[in-house]
């Protein structure tokens, strides 16, 4: 998606009469940005804060505020691994260690090539599937940790 | 409204309804502790440093967020409240650097004072201090987010009461830090006000001119007024040795009208008297050459060239009343022209409905209940001014009307914006003429209708001001606002004057267009031909004397030139917006123009009183548009009014830039223009703005130079007509 498109999409979004105020458009136009590019920057944050006429800083702050928008450069695959209370019993540290291992970064970082980020993450609501694990928009309950390398297979991971 | 008693440390004190615990007790003299708290600024209830006890009440509540309520009994000082606050302040000053020995706001530091009254003795903690080591550094601010508290006042000073929101909170929790949108202020759209500097309790936010400066204990304050336009704010000077070091503006102690509150050019702009273009020693032409010569010598060639001569004296209005009134008694006040012209205009047009030449002062808006504001920006011109009329609007609940011809910022906070053609706002005064009186008196537009109708009844204060002060219609336009405030009554109306001492100059002298100046020698007092008089040309005359601070390009043309002083080492009185100010010399000058003027004969004065005929009717436009014209606004910079940002090296870091807004309708996506004046041509730049009404446009400098002056011409620098040559 280019610059123009982004403008494009967030100018349909803005006429497409969902919310009662201008402000309520922000985060689901944070949102096309954050799907659409590998990282929210300040062009984006520029055309966003124009389309909607919201102060440049408000669309930064919330840009910033919120752990799922990426404002540094993230992978093809962000790899959430939860580490809260119900997952951390059932492995789920082991399971970040074991992802970390493999792609040789530490959590939060991204790999060389760009495929992978991996984030250690607060709850996702999967208590049920402990440990749980996210591929972007794939969810992955019980994970252990044999199945690591499965999964990053499933992406293209040529380890 | 009725009061009611609640209690405070035993003590029985007044309290009104929607009063906080805090505003009780601080008019009462009790002292609670606060950091996020500001009396100009909307409370939060961030910090938790104001905790009292309210008995029946389980917890400790804040003081700044708790409302006053009948009966309350408020305890500030019992052992639970002072092992809570030593909690608070514990936790603030763990993760504080103390960089007090090299911090800026040492001595005068709020942390600083409320740790040493209430702090705990030592901390518990034995964790690291969090390092965000993150400073952003703007052109004139800096922000060292290691220091800050997180308290927010910066943020609600700058989106809330200043209406810009430049600044906000990245990131959460424990690596919040403050900035302004990708770390950097210009892109940001930073104004440059420096009030989140002003209200910062800790030095997390820094004037970068005065980092690593000197002591604020130990510099010596002088409270004066500032001249760089006709706001007139009160601000401090801080000086050591002879030396101005800062100004500041001090919101919240400041008494003076402004409350404290500056502009960029007098925040930064105190540094005009260290220009390396101020005027060391007189100078006298000799031949081709300009030689320094001793004020005495220039004295006595002054006093043998001036005798007997009638005299074409240019004032510049940021002069004091001394000195006005010793200029009128050496030079004559009748042979005078200065850039207060247009305003003298708009008083006259006044006067011709009221009888009086006066003009309220800016506290009447404090009686009023409706604000109505006739001018476009106010906030380019007079800053201050327009961030009061937002404050009356968001701290006291007025109502603002505004009718201009151009977008402005106080649009953001007005009950209704009507924006016209500079033409029709004449007819959009009369159309609430008839609407304020007549009940069933329609305009044919709503919108006009609903502003018509909130000013019925109401107490009405009538503000003209900014570049319509500059339009030709000016006169006009003032009549009619003073035909409709006589219609209503109860309505008061203030003329924002665009110069320090407008009202001053206009008071003393009789002003004339330069054009009917008929004296053999000309004096230019503080003035600069091409930004008060754009497009005049000097008239002939056997001698020309010019009084500046500064080396002008007036200067090539003068026979002989005398320095005087500037800025803040001006001392005297003014007529301001709210009355006579008064200057208070914080730094000696070497050339005083009183000292000097005072040496030279003085003449009969021979002032005729001025006619007023008084005419009950509202004023016609006389502006009229052919096809293809188009209306422009010259409009001065901010940081360019009263060219500070020509002498000032602070502002100069800031300053704008020079382009024409025009309507994409008129733009047709072309990137520059040529614009055809009567007298010449300029091509310029072109950004495209929305905002404007077709058939209108913006022509923004930072300095007006001798290129326009085939455009505009003294003294109507507003709604003056041009082409747009089609290539």
């Amino acid at each position: 998606m280019t610059l123009e498109e982004f403008r494009l999409e967030v100018k349909k979004l803005k006429n497409s009469g969902k919310y009662p105020s201008r402000k309520s458009y922000l985060l689901p136009a944070l949102w096309i940005a954050e799907k659409n590019f590998p990282q929210i920057n300040s062009e984006m944050i520029k055309i966003i804060a124009e389309e909607l006429e919201i102060p440049l800083v408000e669309v930064e702050e919330v840009a910033r505020f919120y752990a799922m928008f990426h404002t540094e450069r993230k992978g093809n695959f962000v790899i959430r691994v939860c580490t809260n209370l119900s997952c951390m019993l059932n492995g789920g540290e082991e399971i970040l260690k074991e992802f970390c291992r493999l792609l040789g970064i530490s959590p939060g970082e991204t790999t060389p090539d760009g495929m992978f980020t991996v984030e250690s993450y607060e709850c996702m609501g999967l208590c049920d599937g402990a440990p749980a694990v996210t591929v972007n928009e794939e969810r992955f309950s019980k994970v252990k940790v044999e199945d690591v390398p499965k999964i990053l297979k499933k992406f293209g991971w040529k380890g | 409204m009725e009061s009611f008693k609640i209690i405070i440390d035993g003590k029985e004190c007044e309290a009104y309804p929607g009063e906080t615990v805090l505003e009780v007790a601080e008019r009462n003299g009790i002292v609670i502790p606060v950091f996020c708290y500001h009396k100009e600024l909307r409370p939060e209830g961030a910090c938790r440093v104001c905790l009292v006890e309210v008995e029946g009440a389980p917890r400790l509540a804040t003081a700044c967020t708790l409302r006053a309520m009948p009966d309350m009994v408020v305890k500030t000082n019992t052992e639970r409240v002072k092992k809570a606050r030593a909690g608070v302040i514990e936790l603030i000053l763990n993760n504080h650097t103390l960089e007090c020995p090299i911090c800026d706001k040492a001595g005068e530091c709020e942390l600083q004072m409320v740790g040493f009254r209430y702090g705990p003795k030592k901390s518990r903690y034995r964790e690291p201090r969090r390092e965000k080591d993150i400073v952003i550094q703007g052109p004139l601010i800096e922000i060292d987010n290691d220091r800050c508290i997180l308290c927010r006042r910066c943020i609600r000073m700058c989106g809330e009461n200043m209406g810009n929101r430049v600044l906000g909170i990245f990131n959460r929790g424990y690596k919040a830090y403050i900035s302004p949108f990708n770390g950097d202020f210009l892109e940001g759209g930073c104004e440059h006000c420096g009030s989140c500097i002003d209200v910062c309790p800790v030095g997390s936010l820094l004037d970068r001119a005065f980092k690593y400066k000197d002591r604020p204990w130990r510099m010596e304050k002088t409270w004066t007024t500032c001249t760089l336009c006709g706001s007139g704010c009160k601000m401090e000077v801080d000086t050591y040795h002879g030396k101005v070091k800062r100004v500041v503006g001090r919101i919240g102690i400041n008494n003076g009208h402004n409350r404290g509150y500056l502009c960029v050019r007098g925040k930064w702009g105190w540094d005009i008297v260290y220009s390396d273009k101020r005027l060391k020693k007189p100078l006298l032409k000799k031949g081709e050459e300009l030689k320094e010569i001793s004020l005495e010598e220039a004295l006595r060639i002054l006093k043998e060239k001036i005798e007997g001569k009638e005299i074409n004296l240019f004032l510049e209005s940021s002069l004091t009343n001394e000195e006005l009134s010793k200029l009128s008694a050496v030079f004559g006040n009748t042979n005078v022209t200065s850039d207060a012209l247009t305003f003298s205009l708009a008083v006259e047009g006044i006067a011709s409905i009221t009888g009086e030449r006066r003009t309220a002062s800016f506290s009447s808006t404090e009686k009023s209940d409706v604000v109505f504001v006739i001018g476009d920006f106010i906030e380019e011109v007079n800053p201050v001014i327009a961030t009061l009329l937002r404050l009356l609007v968001i701290q006291k609940g007025k109502r603002l009307i505004r009718v201009g011809s151009y977008p402005s910022k106080l649009d953001a906070v007005a009950f209704s914006s009507l924006i016209v053609s500079p033409e029709e706002v004449i007819d959009l005064l009369k159309h609430f003429i008839m609407g304020t009186i007549d009940l069933y008196y329609s305009s044919g537009d709503r919108k006009i209708d609903s502003a018509a109708k909130a000013l019925r009844n109401k107490k009405v204060a009538f503000i003209i001001g900014g570049t319509t002060l500059f339009s030709p219609d000016i006169k006009e336009i003032s009549q009619t606002v003073a035909y409709l405030a006589d219609r209503m009554g109860n309505a008061t109306i203030t003329v924002i004057p665009p110069k320090a001492n407008s009202i001053g100059v206009t008071k003393l002298f009789d002003l004339k267009p330069p054009e009917k100046l008929k004296g053999s020698v000309n004096v230019l007092v503080n003035t600069e031909l091409e930004r008060d008089f754009p497009g005049i040309e000097l008239p002939k005359a056997e001698f020309t004397v010019v009084f500046t601070p500064f080396y002008t390009h007036d200067i090539a043309k003068a026979d002989l030139v005398i320095p005087i002083e500037t800025g803040v080492e001006k001392e005297g009185k003014v007529e301001g917006i709210e009355r006579t100010l008064d200057l208070k010399r914080a730094v000696v000058p070497k050339y005083q123009l009183t000292e000097i003027i005072s040496q030279l004969p003085y003449r009969e004065g021979s002032r005729e009183k001025r006619e007023l005929k008084i005419k009950k009717k509202p004023g016609e436009s006389i502006l009229s548009g052919e096809k293809g014209e188009i209306y422009f606004t010259l409009l001065v910079n901010r940081t360019g009014w009263n060219s500070v940002s020509y002498y000032s090296g602070n502002v100069a870091k800031v300053a704008g830039r020079r382009e024409l807004h025009l309507h994409p309708e008129d733009a047709k996506g072309r990137k520059i223009v040529t614009l055809k004046g009567e007298h010449g041509e300029l091509p310029i730049s072109v950004v495209e703005n929305d905002s404007l009404i077709p058939g209108t446009a913006v022509l923004r400098v930072e300095r007006v130079t001798r290129d326009l002056k085939g455009l505009v011409k003294f003294p109507f620098t507003s709604n003056f007509k041009c082409r747009i040559a089609e290539e």
